[in-house]
């Protein structure tokens, strides 16, 4: 078996650790291009949603490489992403690729048990909890990037030191070199020189996984939110998906639980995709966020929903949403992310010269 | 005398503003964009340069608009700004107690809600241009009229034809439909900006709290039946302020005011002179990954003043190498 695997944001790091340990062929496609995009929007019915395309641009150039199974992670529905693993399979045979596409139909264990080949569960144990170690790590880094891109001196900085630090945690062996390399770049990115003041504010990110995750599809919304001094806040993660602490699941401790809970005076149930999510954080974050940027995939059917939803909660901060296809241009989305930022800024002053 | 600069070079028209230490508006200017951000800047510059005496001191400039950065680059700005905040510092500064801000342009149109003086909530049209000035200009390029003709006939309408403006693509085929039913073109046109109207409030202005006064600005607004259909859709009084269409420009001119009087370093302004000099621009596809962007770049007597246009920064931080 050789296993082809699709990009999405940190994704591959995970991935990579798990496949070492237990000796799964990984073939590792390189990241997501225009190549990518052109592949799959050529490939593709041209309504379906934007991720769609970029994963079978992906899972084009996995087979390409050599690949022999496909994965398509995810839960199966009830939007049309439900559909996806299917579509995907008929446009890839239709193309003339032999593949095996393995998907969470028949359960989780039957899932992780074949693209395992029979490790024994102990081994599989192990394999993840080392992954999870670097996710984290990754998460801890990406929390500090976050703050540190907002006030940097020199721009662009923290984000080539963020960039080494991924590079540097998924090439560690070992629990030793994870905590090396989460040190290091830790340090590396304190000792940046900052400016003191404005005091930034703080955004929150929300909306669909796929586009809130992945910085190629966003156009890079984490670093151009930095850029205008402004200190990301986002709770849609990978380490959020696969938490699998079961008391933080019983206690309904996970951002998913409480924004559904929030959620529910405007939306009762789960809509498919993270609809009922992002409708939450706008009322769970009333305070604590300064705004909400809203990202959606063009034909998102839970993000249309929630974006419609969204404008009648009067609690909550302001929010801005930006909708992506193949034909976003980034020209488009710097000014509207310039207004909203000077929006925000100009509120917040205000507030702050009202109390004084 | 000094004189702060706002200079806006739209999708398709570029205006230039100047401000006096009063601010007041001293002089305008008003050019179609052509497709040569760079030449109608020079061009707008000049014009600006004939307006004013002599012994003018240029204290301030700030671009916007979708060029406003590579106008940034060439005049030398000391601020550059995006659209919404400058039309609504500018609406702001004739109309203080201005609520919503309805700004029509060439390919762009927004909503700016502003409550108590700020701007609480903006919308952009997204993934439609249709409602826009260029689908004016076009529509009433094939009925063979000019565009003041066009807003003219619409204000002679007696009934009303109802077009579908959902897609320019569509409306165009209804308008020659109704034309070939045998309508009154006048009723056909002001159906157009009915249409339009309603696009625009169920498109840009979904979800939005209008509420007057009510301010309508961008090259739109000098047309007649935009104006009436709004009036009528919203059932309130439309205003239209005297140089609605160089809003913009105002709005930055002001903006670079308020920058100059904050943290004086003197203006980065280089001079009338670049009006007569050869700006040169290219682009290349950039080779270090997959990506293959395109990146544009603007250079002076070979000497590349800037580059834009890549997904990472690997250009735009170093344009002189």
């Amino acid at each position: 078996m050789r296993l082809g695997l699709t990009h999405m944001g940190n994704i591959d790091v995970v991935a990579k650790a798990i496949a070492n340990k237990l000796g799964i062929d990984l073939v590792m496609t390189p990241s997501a291009s225009r190549r990518t995009l052109d592949l799959g929007v050529k490939y593709s019915p041209e309504t379906v949603c934007f991720p769609f395309k970029l994963q079978l641009g992906n899972m084009i150039e996995a087979l390409e490489l050599g690949a022999d199974t496909l994965v398509m992670p995810g839960d199966l529905g009830p939007c049309r992403m439900g559909y996806y693993h299917k579509v995907l399979e008929q446009i890839l045979r239709e193309l003339g690729y032999k593949f095996q596409m393995v998907t969470q139909k028949r359960g989780i264990i039957h899932m992780v048990k074949y693209l395992t080949n029979g490790a024994s569960l102990g081994k599989i144990i192990t394999a993840a909890h080392f992954a999870l170690a670097k996710l984290k790590t990754l998460e801890e880094l990406e929390r500090v990037v976050y703050e540190i891109r907002a006030i940097e001196q020199d721009k662009g900085e923290a984000t080539r030191i963020y960039r080494e630090g991924i590079k540097a945690i998924d090439n560690a062996p070992d629990y030793r070199a994870i905590g090396q390399a989460k040190r290091e770049y830790l340090q590396k990115l304190m000792r940046l020189p900052t400016i003191t003041s404005p005091a930034p504010l703080k955004v929150g990110v929300t909306g669909e996984f796929f586009v809130v995750i992945d910085p190629f599809t966003n156009l890079d919304i984490e670093i151009e939110l930095g850029k205008l001094g402004v200190e990301v806040r986002r709770h849609i993660s990978i380490g959020e998906w696969v938490r699998l602490n079961p008391f933080v699941y019983a206690l309904g401790l996970r951002e998913k639980d409480k924004s559904h809970k929030a959620a529910t005076p405007y939306l009762s149930r789960f809509v498919g995709g993270d609809g009922w999510q992002s409708v939450g954080e706008k009322i769970l974050h009333a305070r604590d966020w300064d705004g909400i940027v809203h990202l959606e995939p063009f034909g998102c059917l839970p993000e249309v929903m929630a974006r419609n939803i969204m404008p009648s909660i009067k609690e909550g901060p302001p929010v801005l949403n930006i909708i992506y296809d193949e034909h976003t241009g980034k020209a488009g989305i710097i000014t509207r992310l310039e207004a909203f930022v000077d929006m925000l800024h100009r509120k917040k002053r205000r507030q702050v010269a009202l109390c004084v | 005398m000094k004189v702060y600069l706002g200079v806006d070079v739209g999708s398709v028209t570029t205006k230039i503003a100047g401000l006096d230490e009063n601010d007041e508006l001293v002089t305008h200017t008003y050019l179609p964009t052509q497709g040569k951000p760079i030449e109608m800047t020079q061009l707008g510059l000049k014009q600006i340069k004939q307006q004013l005496p002599e012994d003018v001191d240029i204290c301030g400039v700030a671009t916007t608009g979708s060029a406003r950065y590579l106008a940034g680059v060439i005049i030398g700005a000391d601020l550059v700004k995006n659209e919404i905040t400058s039309h609504a510092v500018a609406t702001l500064q004739y109309t203080p107690q201005v609520q919503t801000i309805i700004e029509i342009g060439g390919q762009d149109s927004k909503i700016i809600i502003i409550r108590d003086g700020i701007i609480t909530d903006f919308g952009m049209n997204t993934v439609c241009a249709a409602g826009t000035g260029s689908f004016l200009d076009h529509q009433a390029a094939r009925l063979d009229m000019n565009i003041e003709e066009f807003s003219q006939r619409a204000l002679d309408s007696s009934t009303s034809v109802r077009i579908a403006g959902r897609c320019t693509v569509f409306a165009e085929s209804d308008m020659i439909h109704k034309q070939q039913m045998g309508h009154r073109i006048e009723d056909i046109v002001y159906g157009l900006c009915q249409a339009l109207v309603r696009n625009y409030l169920n498109n840009v202005g979904l979800g939005k709290d209008i509420k007057p006064p009510i301010v309508f600005q961008g090259g739109v607004a000098f047309n007649q039946g935009i104006v009436k259909a709004l009036q009528e859709e919203l059932d309130a009084e439309i205003i239209v302020l005297p140089h609605h269409e160089v809003m913009g420009a105002i709005g930055v001119a002001l903006l670079a005011h308020e920058e100059m009087v904050n943290n004086n370093n003197g203006s980065k302004f280089r001079g009338f002179g670049i009006s007569e000099v050869k700006y040169h621009t290219s682009s290349f596809e950039c080779k270090a990954c997959p990506n293959q962007c395109e990146i544009a770049q603007l250079s002076l007597d070979g000497q590349v003043l800037a580059r834009w246009g890549g997904r990472c920064d690997r250009w735009e931080r170093s344009p002189s190498s």
